[in-house]
């Protein structure tokens, strides 16, 4: 372990305890404690503004930090590598990520909130590294004015709730726009996930600028068998109808019931109650404009529901690729310069961004343009 | 609308220093970038340098690799957008 006690006081603090430590990762890598152990002690990281660089045979996917202090380490160059849908690393892969890290960084990996995989390197080890990313089936991408990873829950490989295949479309909407991932040139970045139902576990609609969101446009499915169990075993039936925000569940006195026109189709009843399954009509909630960034006229936004049911069958995924790939040109042609996507809907209108697509308004866009898929 | 001869030597000298030997892709271009420049007083935008050219993005970045608009900028001379 790099640096004692005496050395990195306020980072050996942060050692301490059972509980996992960031400071321990960091200090069994070769990262430069001395910079964290600089930022603790006056409250201001040692790292400055970074940015996208230029390797020629890069266009995107490498980034840097810039250092105030250069004589620890004049700067923090970075690969950022695209991750595999829903978070799924074999451990071949993630040898792979650790040797590379080993050979060419400094031991060390950053798995981003945005969902990426980042290994800190030189400008130098860049094409080194990546040839050999690239020959385990690995790339790079995901940085400037790029479409930036498709990130996605880990649906039907490990959920029951799971109404579309997350993964599986990202897959398929990461392969077809794989060359705008990696060759910017948007007004601005644009994120996308894509969840397995509305619980959407990834936040997608609520931080990426487009989401899909697997949804059900029949009615729930209610056993009334399976709910007289759940209610000997102790199911709370008064508390599973409260729980219903659209007040769409009824008790007759023998069996539960849904009004119809009254469901959302959400997921709190399904959550709470084995004896609800979702519908059978499955397909895709295409939400747009969703971001966690202050930037923009908008602030933090919700994104608009612009299509709320696209149907999925077959696992074909062609319509809603086509869909993604006529909005990103839409705006790219008609928005600001570095007008993120949701700040561009509220300019022009959802209904002008409909009309420009050819789809049909749907009359919840028109009530609840934001309102929440759940 | 190509710059004057002087100015293109200078273009051709300036691209070599930057590792790039310009051929008549490089220059339908730059030709662009004068010409969209002297329409709307700022340099062209990838997209639109897309559109007008025909080429493809990724063939524009084999061409000027990195970051082409800003390539042409150092190669020409024409100045980027205060942002950038
Ligand atoms: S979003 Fe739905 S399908 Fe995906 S992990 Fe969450 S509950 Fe499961
Ligand atoms: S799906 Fe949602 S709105 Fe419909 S009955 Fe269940 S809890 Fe109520």
């Amino acid at each position: 372990m790099p640096g004692d006690s005496k050395e990195f006081p306020l980072c050996h603090e942060l050692m301490k305890g059972r509980s996992p430590s960031h400071v321990r990762e960091l200090s069994n890598s070769r990262y430069p404690l001395a910079m964290y152990e600089h930022g603790l002690a006056t409250g201001e990281t040692a790292y400055g503004h970074g940015g996208y660089i230029s390797i020629p045979e890069l266009p995107s996917g490498v980034a840097v930090r810039n250092s105030c202090r250069p004589e620890i380490i004049e700067e923090s160059a970075y690969l950022r590598i695209l991750p595999p849908a829903g978070g799924w690393l074999s451990a071949v892969t993630l040898e792979k990520l650790a040797s590379c890290a080993e050979t060419y960084g400094k031991g060390l990996i950053h798995l981003t909130s945005g969902g990426t995989i980042e290994i800190y390197t030189t400008r130098e080890q860049m094409v080194p590294m990546v040839r050999e990313l690239n020959a385990a089936g690995l790339d790079i991408g995901s940085t400037g004015n790029d479409l930036r990873c498709l990130t996605a829950c880990c649906g039907p490989a490990r959920c029951d709730m799971a109404l579309i295949d997350a993964p599986a479309l990202a897959t398929y909407l990461g392969q077809r726009f794989i060359d705008e991932q990696q060759y910017p040139g948007y007004p601005q970045k644009v994120k996308s996930g894509v969840a397995g139902c509305p619980n959407d576990c990834i936040r997608a609609m609520m931080q990426k600028d487009h989401s899909f969101i697997g949804v059900y446009r029949d009615l729930p499915q209610i056993n009334n068998e399976v709910l007289a169990a759940w209610q000997e075993a102790g199911g709370d039936l008064a508390g599973l109808i409260a729980a219903c925000p659209a007040g769409a569940l009824t008790w007759t006195g023998t069996t539960l019931a849904i009004v119809p026109n009254k469901c959302w189709h959400c997921m709190a009843c399904i959550n709470l109650c084995p004896a609800i399954r979702p519908g059978r009509e499955r397909g895709v909630a295409w939400v747009a404009g969703g971001k966690y960034g202050h930037r923009g006229p908008q602030g933090p936004m919700v994104g608009y529901v612009l299509v709320p049911f696209i149907p999925v069958k077959d696992d074909d995924y062609t319509a809603i690729g086509d869909l993604f790939g006529a909005f990103l040109e839409l705006w790219a042609d008609n928005a600001r310069k570095k007008e993120r996507v949701g700040d561009f809907i509220a300019r022009v209108g959802p209904l002008w961004v409909l009309k420009e697509l050819g789809l049909k308004v749907e009359p919840q866009i028109l009530l609840s343009p934001k309102r929440n898929g759940f | 609308m190509l710059p004057p001869d002087d100015k293109k030597r200078e273009i051709t000298a300036r691209a070599r220093q930057r590792g790039i030997i310009l051929n008549e892709d490089h220059w339908k271009l730059i030709a662009i970038s004068y010409e969209y420049y002297d329409q709307h007083r700022t340099i062209c935008t990838l997209r639109n340098l897309i559109k007008l050219s025909g080429l493809e993005k990724k063939q524009i970045y084999k061409l000027f690799p990195g970051n082409p608009i800003g390539e042409i900028s150092q190669i020409t001379g024409l100045p980027m957008p205060k942002e950038c």
